[in-house]
């Protein structure tokens, strides 16, 4: 087993590695700019379209977003989403002053960010241990905490197991979905989703039905298990798994032969081009 | 009576059934204020066009009187919870007596300036309660028809509630006229309103947007005995940056003193924007 992930290491490193070999040489690649990236601000009070306005006018003036990017309000949701430049620190404080400032009363923050995982044994977190996430950009290190739901205390557990075997290698690149967790002086996430930033190929694959999220976890365990396997993630409700893998043409049968060994029946198989750039994964 | 406190009880008719315009500004309704002021920094600019027709004069005169105003207000916002705010009314008056020639008449009425604070404010998901003070004073413009010629306080204040589909706000003003005399009498005003989303929809281009139905209660007070009453039906089309409005003031009661003249309607065109 050891074996396996050392082989996976090896390979997620070469992909990085690659990935970054190819910007140095000119690829048309965008680059990669590790860090915050999207902010969903949930503003409660926003009930009407003329509202809408004072919330995207305060938040402007931070200089952390960009404003070149769509800053779009929904007020069926009650979201303010915008695109945050990575080079800049980011802090819910300051979103959550802005969103007052316009009269409204902030609610929860979820990001979108990508950086490099590293895992840390403490004695506060015992050898269940701390993962955090490095944002090159702005220097800030970012703890990561578990969510109760189900599926996603699964994907934090492959989180924490792919950042064990790091072994000190922090080339590692994820981006994560999450809750922003504010504290007295620093923020931490509360993981919903990840995925690893570089990767050689995505699967799809769709199954006849998952009877419950069980049985997706499930899957999600037997599919991580195979060498190659970056990470999955399976919807119970979209009834389909889909798996990362180092290989660029990743083998296809084994994947099916893992679900349908699992209990579930293979529908249709797609196979996703890589993803490049800030936008990949 | 002269023909000089003729025109005054004249102007304050007018102004009597205008008086929601230096309220209208930061609200949502055609004629009310509301407890939504404007983001720190943010100015919300509004234009008026107030077409009125009034008639039933008392006097031998026995005048009809056409009112065209527009008023201009400004409403900026200090800070998220407190917010100041003036309206400029421009006055074109056209007046048929039933001997004689017409007389036109244009200038600007006196310019409100007002303060409000918000000093409750429950936010949910969608929905909003909020409860604000107004205080200040109207500026006289010192003309000889459409001022009071005297520094007249007003107090106020305005409850709203507020979701995706539908609102209601509910204001009180009581305006002290300083000037005495016959002219000098003070005006209490109370504004319910409700609208009801009829369309509306959302886009990354566009933002949100709504089409509003709005149907209000106007009623007046005057010290001098008179009282007056108006449905105030329209409709909204509401953006983010832009509001145009447009709706009718209809008397449901009108019991007038001092030579005040009815009003018969009263046709409402409004926009607003926001920087």
């Amino acid at each position: 087993m050891k074996l396996i992930e050392g082989f996976l290491v090896c390979g997620v490193t070469f992909v990085v590695s690659q990935a970054f070999a190819g910007e140095s040489k000119g690829s048309t690649d965008p680059v990669v700019q590790l860090g915050v990236e999207e902010v969903r601000v949930n503003v409660k009070g926003l009930a009407c379209p003329f509202c809408a306005y004072n919330i995207e006018k305060r938040v402007k003036k931070l200089d952390g977003v960009d404003r070149k990017a769509p800053f779009n309000v929904s007020l069926e949701r009650g979201v303010a989403s915008f695109t945050w430049k990575p080079s800049i620190p980011f802090g819910p404080s300051v979103v959550n002053e802005q969103v007052k400032k316009a009269g409204f009363t902030p609610g929860t923050i979820d990001v979108t960010v990508s950086g490099h995982l590293s895992f840390k044994r403490s004695e506060t977190h015992g050898e269940q241990g701390q993962i955090a996430l490095h944002l090159p950009m702005t220097h800030q290190n970012v703890a990561i905490s578990a969510s109760k739901r189900a599926d996603r205390v699964e994907s934090y557990a492959l989180l924490l197991r792919k950042a064990k075997h790091l072994q000190g290698n922090s080339m590692f690149a994820v981006r994560i979905r999450a809750t922003v967790l504010e504290e007295k002086r620093s923020w931490k996430l509360k993981l919903k989703r990840w995925e690893p930033l570089f990767y050689g190929a995505r699967v799809v694959i769709d199954v006849e039905t998952f009877a419950c999220e069980r049985c997706a976890t499930g899957v999600m365990r037997s599919l991580m298990e195979l060498e190659g396997v970056i990470h999955v993630e399976a919807d119970h409700e979209k009834n389909h798994a889909v798996v990362w893998t180092t290989e660029a043409k990743p083998r296809i049968e084994l994947l099916k032969k893992t679900v349908v060994g699992a209990g579930f029946k293979v529908t249709q198989v797609e196979v996703l081009p890589k993803a490049t750039g800030s936008q990949g994964g | 009576m002269t023909q000089f406190q003729n025109n005054r009880s004249l102007s304050m008719a007018f102004l009597l059934g205008a008086i929601g315009s230096y309220s209208v500004a930061v609200g949502a309704g055609l004629n009310t204020d509301v407890a939504l002021s404007p983001p720190e920094g943010g100015t919300i600019f509004r234009l008026q066009w107030r077409y009125s027709k009034l008639s039933n004069d008392p006097t031998p005169m026995d005048r009809d009187v056409t009112l065209s105003i527009n008023p201009l207000t400004i409403v900026h916002g200090l800070t998220a919870d407190l917010a100041v705010l003036g309206t400029v009314p421009f006055v074109y008056r056209e007046m048929e007596p039933a001997a004689g020639a017409v007389m036109e008449d244009a200038d600007v009425g006196d310019i409100p300036l007002l303060f409000k604070y918000r000093f409750y404010q429950n936010d949910q998901l969608g929905v909003t309660t909020r409860w604000a003070v107004l205080g200040g004073v109207e500026i006289p413009s010192y003309d000889e028809d459409f001022s009071s010629e005297s520094f007249d306080p007003i107090i106020g204040t305005v409850w709203t509630h507020q979701r995706r589909d539908w609102w209601v706000d509910w204001d009180v003003v009581y305006k002290f006229n300083t000037a005495g005399g016959p002219t000098g009498d003070d005006v209490l005003r109370g504004d319910t309103a409700a609208s009801i989303r009829f369309l509306g929809g959302e886009s990354e281009e566009t933002g949100p947007w709504a089409l509003y139905g709005i149907g209000e209660l106007n009623a007046l007070y005057i010290t001098d005995g008179s009282t007056q009453m108006f449905l105030s039906p329209g409709i909204q089309f509401i953006t983010p940056r832009w509001i145009l409005e447009a709706g009718v003031q209809l008397p449901v009661h009108q019991d007038l003193k001092s030579s005040r003249l009815e009003n018969d309607i009263t046709t409402i065109l409004s926009l607003r924007t926001q920087f």
